[in-house]
Formats: structure tokens, C-alpha cells, sequence
């Protein structure tokens, strides 16, 4: 209630003083429309320069005033962010160490759930094929995207249509674009037609019912997908350099590839960051890929965490350990964000 | 020497359109098969359709004619309805949120801000079992709006961080004239500085979009196996019972592809900028 009537008496003293300095105003201005009013205040003359100088010196406390009520202003989507996201997020963290079935109480048991991931083959299989998804396309769909990048950043004549092609597979459901190359690589797909047409036929196998492809498989369709906005982000920071570095650099007689090797790519270490971090995240939970194409098998070859997690909740109902596996995963990007942040902005500081 | 790059500009621009066409060789597979009938599609796969099956649209999107009844119609309002409301909801809560760390000069501010910053980093699979069941319990789970609110927690850091990183770059004049000219910070906000965050918005408007009209982990958790479906969904299920009816399965990815590329189109250009933006934080 103080704090109320405190802030009413704010609200009273600051809404005097703003008719004051209205009221002043408008003996000036006929405008009486409040952004009319704004604009006028942009381009005035030295009599009205004046008056803003008063309004500048009295700023200071307006601004301290309206700093603490502004803050109210994230009141919505931090209610809405800590029920949905944060809240639910800490008790998951609690229910990985319980046995609930998601209906009857949970009992605490410590930490069997997470020797129950890494004993069972499935839990091993699904984590070491989600850290060689992650590491692959985030590898091979960076060094793509920026030799993509740094060639359409020249002056072709065509640039932008061939940048926006980039983009179109990033605009499709994962599940679909899914089932789309799943009909290129079912036994009796394109893939395998086109090898036999191409007198390649000893080559052709069920892509996707093959334990030694099927995880292959799927990081051909996530880097297919992702190229695009890998690419866009790496065009982005390449229109942040100042074009006069490399102008500098040209007329030193430096050749294009070691001013890309040591101009470009050392200033494009922030689009570097940013591309390896969503990569990574993306990388670890691959679900839609795997849902569609593989279901997780043959066996567990293409399972990962994130359809384990799935299959925990819908099928088994063991959310106890859905959550455990789930806070795994969690830890995991964690600590390799942290790390990953750590070791590029140190290169990004260190090159810049 | 100018000859010289030019051919080389050329030669490479030849390149990139080769890779291009390899690049969109399943959009054309996807885009041809979809117009054939079965006979065709055994005995030219890959040709262009020598008579367009029309119908295979016909019959994914009423779902009549041997279709199971899933019809792409109902999901598809369901579509958009689950994609508007938590996107409209971001872009107010989002940009008040924004705007208050960003022209609060209290130390708080920078603790809200760090707080979303988490969720930008947190897997939200972790939230999602204790989320799922505690809406099973009060028979919230399948409802479009529950997951529409979901949607809308989910998404929040992404906006919030968008919006603060963009108001952080206007400049304050505007808003302190209008302080001063008696407006109160909702009129300030709604009047001064809401109508200056097109550019974001478009930004914002694209990501939570695409990602909203192009997901399946949610909606199959929440939504089960319910009526209620979205459009990828809708195809999942068609695809469950007629695995092998891949030319009505992609009439049926073509038609709910077209709105969400037709909405990134229209908010392209400001694309780009706003992705600067989102490095930048």
C-alpha cells in the first residue's frame, strides 16, 4: 500500500510537470497531436531548442522515475515464460530422480535412472548416434555454408535467386521434408534408380534399412535443411565487414585466398559462434528426421535422445525416466555451449 | 583484367547453378510426383507429368476418394489458428518485455534478461514431461489453444531477445518528448514505440511462424492421437495408413508448404537485418 501511494505521488508530480512543460510548449506549437508534437520537437528553432533544454535537465530524475515502473512491462511474458517453460523445466530436473509413471506417486531413486541410459543398449546407442549426428552436420554443414556464402557474396548477377533457393528446403516441416527424401531413399526409390540407370547398381541397398546408413541417411536431410540459414547468417556477417579492409588488403597484393583465410573468415567469427551453437542444439535433438525416415531403427542404429525421450512418454509412460534422459541431454548441450562459447569468443577476441 | 574476373564471375556463377539444381532436385521430385497417377509414377518417375493428376490435390485436401477421411481442410484452419495466436501473443508480450529491459535502467533488468537468456539455451524437452502431464491432469491436452499457450512460453526467449536487442538500438529522443509531452509508458509504448518495430517483427514473425506451422514434436505429445490436427500431422496420419500413396502424401506436403513460403516471401527482405540483430546478442 506505501508503495503504492508512493508511486501515485510520483505519478502526480510527473503528470504536473509534464503539463507545465506541455502547456509552454503548445504556446509555441499549435500541434496539439502528440506525435506531431514528438516531430516538432526534433526540428525546432533555437527559442524551442531552449525548452527541451529544461526538459533535458530535469531528464534524469523523469528517466530514474520511469525506469522502475518500465520493468512492469515484462511482468506478461515472464509469468507466461516461467509457467510454461522455467517452472515445468526445474520439476523435470526433480522427476528424473523418481520412478514416475506420470499417474501414481513418484519414488525418489536416485540416481538409477542415469545408470539405467548408459546400461541399456538403446540409451547407449541413442547417445552416441546423437553426438555423431551433432558433431557431422554441424561440421560438414558449416564448411558448406561458408564456401556458400563467401561465393555468393560476390557479384554474380544472380545472387539473390540462388540465395533464396538456399533458403526453400529450411521452409518445410522436418516430418515432411522427411518423407520426401524418404521416397528417394526406399529400396525402390530414386537413389536406387538413378545408381542402376547409371551402371552403379551394385551400389544401391535400403539406404534407410541399413544399419550402416540409415544415421547417414538422416544427416543428409538435416544438412539439406539447415544449409540454408547457415548460409544466410554467414551472408550476414559478411555484409557486416567493411569492404575497405579487404580493398586495403587487395591493393598490399594480398591473393583472394589468403585475404579470405586471414581477413574474412578470422572477422567472421561471431556468424561462426552463432552457426555452431544452433547447429549443435539443432544436432541433439534431432527428432523429426529420425520420427519419419527411421522410427529410430533398423534396431536402434538412427535412435537418438530426443526419440527415446519420445518413445518414454507416449509408449512406455516412463516419465521418470523420459525426464532423466531429458536432463542428460540438457547438462550435455549445457556444458558443450559453455564450452564451445568459451573456447570461439576467445578466438573471436583474440582475431579481432 | 576486368574480362578475365568477369569469366571467372561467370564460370562460378555456372557452378552454383549446377549445385543449385542438384540442391532442388527433390523439390522437383516433390512437385512432379505430386501430379502424377500411380501408373506413371512406376513408369517415369522422374519425368514432368504428362497429364497433371489434378485430383491428388483434390483428394488430400477434401479427403474424399479413398483418402481415410483425412481431410487437409480442418487441420489446415486448425494450422493457422495454432500459429496466429501464439505469434500475436509474442510480438505484444514480447516487445512490452523488450521494451522494459532495454529502458529500464534498473539492475534487474539485466537479471530478467540473463533469465530469458536461459531459455534460449535449455532444451525445453526437460519442462516438457512435468507440462504434458500436469495439462493431461487438468484435461487441457488435446486443445489447440493449450498448445497455442505452449507455444507461446516456449518462444518467448526468442522474442524477448530479439525485441530487447532492436529497442536497445532506437534511439530514446522520440519517447522521452513524448514522456514529457504527458504520455504514460503504455501510451508511450503503444503509440511511439510498438509502431517502430516492423523490421524485428517481420524477423520474429518468420522464426516463430516456421517453427510453429512446421512442428511435430508438440503437437503429437499434446494433440495424440485426438481429432484436433495440425497439417503435418494430418499427413503424418495419412502416411501411417497409405505408406505407399506418396503422390496424395506430397500434394498433401505441397499444399501446407505454400502458405508458410508465401508468408516468408512477403517478410524477406526484412529477414536479414533482423538476423544481425539476433548475432549481436
Amino acid at each position: 500500500m506505501p508503495i503504492r501511494n508512493k508511486r501515485a505521488s510520483w505519478m502526480r508530480v510527473q503528470v504536473a510537470r509534464a503539463q507545465r512543460l506541455r502547456l509552454v510548449r503548445l504556446r509555441r506549437s499549435h500541434s496539439s497531436h502528440l506525435l506531431a508534437a514528438t516531430k516538432a520537437q526534433l526540428d525546432m528553432s533555437g527559442m524551442q531548442r531552449q525548452s527541451v533544454g529544461t526538459a533535458r535537465r530535469r531528464g534524469p530524475r523523469v528517466g530514474a522515475h520511469r525506469s522502475r515502473h518500465l520493468l512492469w512491462f515484462t511482468l506478461p511474458a515472464v509469468l507466461l515464460y516461467g509457467t510454461i517453460y522455467l517452472i515445468p523445466t526445474i520439476s523435470g530436473g526433480v522427476y528424473a530422480f523418481t520412478d514416475w509413471d506420470g499417474l501414481s506417486t513418484p519414488h525418489f531413486t536416485g540416481l538409477a535412472n542415469f545408470s539405467k541410459i548408459f546400461t541399456l543398449s538403446q540409451g547407449r546407442e541413442a547417445i552416441e548416434n546423437t553426438i555423431k549426428l551433432a558433431v557431422v552436420t554441424v561440421v560438414i554443414g558449416n564448411v558448406l555454408a561458408l564456401l556458400l556464402a563467401l561465393a555468393l557474396n560476390t557479384r554474380i548477377r544472380t545472387r539473390n535467386a540462388l540465395r533464396t533457393i538456399c533458403l526453400l528446403p529450411a521452409l518445410l516441416s522436418t516430418l515432411l521434408a522427411a518423407y520426401l527424401w524418404q521416397f528417394i531413399f526406399t529400396p525402390d526409390g530414386t537413389l536406387n534408380r538413378l545408381l542402376s540407370t547409371a551402371g552403379l547398381g551394385g551400389l544401391a541397398r535400403p539406404w534407410l534399412g541399413d544399419p550402416a546408413t540409415a544415421l547417414w541417411a538422416v544427416a543428409v536431410v538435416i544438412v539439406w535443411q539447415s544449409i540454408g540459414l547457415t548460409t544466410t547468417i554467414y551472408l550476414a556477417g559478411l555484409q557486416a565487414i567493411p569492404p575497405e579492409l579487404n580493398e586495403a588488403m587487395q591493393v598490399d597484393g594480398a591473393p583472394a585466398l589468403a585475404r579470405t583465410r586471414y581477413l574474412t573468415v578470422p572477422l567472421l567469427a561471431p556468424s561462426i559462434t552463432v552457426n555452431v551453437l544452433l547447429g549443435t542444439i539443432g544436432g541433439l535433438t534431432t527428432f523429426g528426421q529420425v520420427f519419419a525416415m527411421t522410427g529410430g531403427g533398423p534396431g536402434y542404429a538412427s535412435e537418438t535422445v530426443a526419440t527415446l525421450i519420445y518413445k518414454q512418454i507416449t509408449v512406455t509412460g516412463r516419465m521418470g525416466f523420459a525426464a532423466s534422459a531429458s536432463l542428460t541431454l540438457a547438462a550435455f548441450i549445457f556444458a558443450i555451449i559453455l564450452l564451445q562459447w568459451h573456447y570461439l569468443r576467445r578466438r573471436e577476441t583474440a582475431m579481432a | 583484367m576486368m574480362r578475365r574476373r568477369n569469366a571467372s564471375l561467370l564460370l562460378l556463377e555456372m557452378v552454383l547453378w549446377a549445385l543449385a539444381a542438384t540442391f532442388l532436385f527433390p523439390i522437383y521430385l516433390l512437385l512432379v510426383t505430386s501430379l502424377k497417377t500411380p501408373h506413371e509414377m512406376a513408369f517415369s518417375p522422374l519425368s514432368l507429368p504428362l497429364h497433371p493428376a489434378w485430383s491428388n490435390y483434390l483428394v488430400v485436401w477434401t479427403g474424399e476418394g479413398g483418402a481415410g477421411g483425412t481431410s487437409l481442410a480442418a487441420s489446415f484452419l486448425n494450422s493457422v489458428m495454432l500459429t496466429v495466436v501464439p505469434v500475436v501473443g509474442l510480438i505484444v508480450f514480447g516487445a512490452m518485455a523488450g521494451y522494459g529491459i532495454a529502458r529500464a535502467a534498473s539492475r534487474l533488468s539485466g537479471g530478467v534478461m540473463t533469465v530469458f537468456t536461459v531459455g534460449i539455451v535449455l532444451p525445453f524437452q526437460l519442462g516438457l514431461i512435468p507440462l504434458f502431464t500436469a495439462a493431461r491432469e487438468a484435461g487441457l491436452t488435446d486443445n489447440i489453444l493449450t498448445l497455442a499457450v505452449v507455444y507461446l512460453g516456449i518462444l518467448m526467449p526468442l522474442g524477448v531477445i530479439l525485441y530487447t536487442g532492436f529497442i536497445r538500438a532506437l534511439p530514446i529522443s522520440l519517447e522521452e518528448a513524448a514522456t514529457v509531452d504527458g504520455a504514460g509508458p503504455l501510451r508511450v509504448f503503444f503509440s511511439i514505440v510498438l509502431p517502430q518495430l516492423k523490421p524485428v517483427t517481420a524477423t520474429l514473425v518468420i522464426l516463430a511462424a516456421l517453427a510453429i506451422w512446421n512442428d511435430i514434436f508438440l503437437p503429437v505429445i499434446f494433440l495424440g492421437g485426438s481429432e484436433q490436427t495440425t497439417l503435418p500431422i494430418a499427413i503424418y496420419q495419412y502416411k501411417n495408413q497409405y505408406t505407399a500413396d506418396y503422390q496424395i502424401i506430397f500434394a498433401g506436403i505441397v499444399i501446407s508448404s505454400v502458405p508458410i513460403i508465401a508468408l516468408f516471401f512477403a517478410l524477406q527482405k526484412f529477414f536479414v537485418s533482423g538476423l544481425n540483430v539476433y548475432q549481436q546478442n
